[in-house]
């Protein structure tokens, strides 16, 4: 299983990149963090005004899913993050 | 008119629920936007249990939380917290009725809210600001010009994967 983290800048507050003691959040060696400041992972699957920023999100792919000129097509997603943690596992469980 | 603004007519005693109101929105808003918007209820409840300068306090403190919700005018909440602050001080500076006890309490309550409303301005900065080092074993921390980077990465990669996006704040 791969974790790809984009870390996005989404508020007002969010002055720069994610200084280490936020990146340290993340510590599994599985995942890949990103910062991305223009949004451009949120855009790709659907952000088209302030409102439909996609940030606090999480989403499970199946193994085999690839991404090429659209975003694939997600088994899970869900947000807030930290209310997701059950479905998520579930969803996990699902693919592996 | 100097010296004839109202001065809290409450007990220490009496103050107890805003106190505990207070510690309630501060843990609260290390939460969620929604904890943070439940808090600024909370401080105006708070505000509304005693007098005025405490109510400028607890109002102050809560426009700096509802800044996590009402993002967009984050600023201009900011800016209201500052002036919330400064209209405190100077109210507390004019309440000349109030007992040297009382007037040093206020301005004891300012402080500390000066100190929250100054945390959160500066809270940002220890998160974004610094070393971008991630955790070992990870690679390196790269920028998002185009979505093509997180799109070689993930054709790149094996087995089911995970999609997080989350602000650093």
């Amino acid at each position: 299983m791969r974790v790809f983290v984009v870390w996005e800048k989404v508020l007002e507050s969010d002055w720069g990149a994610p200084a280490a003691s936020v990146l340290a959040r993340i510590e599994d060696t599985r995942a890949t963090q990103f910062w991305d400041p223009g949004r451009v992972v949120s855009k790709s699957l659907g952000e088209t005004d302030f409102k439909s920023k996609v940030w606090d999100w999480v989403a499970v792919y199946p193994s085999g899913t690839g991404w090429n000129e659209t975003a694939p097509v997600a088994v899970y997603s869900g947000r807030p993050v930290e209310d997701v943690a059950k479905p998520l596992e579930q969803a996990l469980a699902a693919v592996r | 008119m100097r010296g004839s603004l109202p001065c809290s007519k409450a007990t220490a005693e009496q103050r107890g629920p805003v106190v505990i109101l207070g510690m309630v929105r501060q843990r609260l808003k290390e939460s969620t936007p929604i904890a943070s918007s439940l808090a600024a209820i909370a401080s105006i409840i708070a505000a509304t249990t005693c007098c005025l300068p405490i109510g400028i306090l607890w109002l102050a403190a809560a426009t700096a939380g509802a800044g996590a919700v009402l993002d967009r005018y984050r600023l201009w909440l900011v800016g209201l917290s500052v002036a919330l602050i400064a209209f405190g001080f100077w109210q507390a500076r004019r309440a000349r009725s109030c007992t040297p006890r009382r007037r040093r309490l206020n301005v004891a309550l300012l402080l500390l809210s000066t100190f929250f409303v100054g945390a959160s301005l500066l809270l940002p900065a220890y998160w974004t600001i610094g070393s971008h080092k991630v955790p070992s074993g990870q690679r390196d921390l790269r920028t998002l010009a185009s979505a093509e980077l997180l799109r070689a990465e993930w054709n790149a990669a094996r087995g089911p994967k995970v999609l997080v996006l989350l602000s650093p704040t």
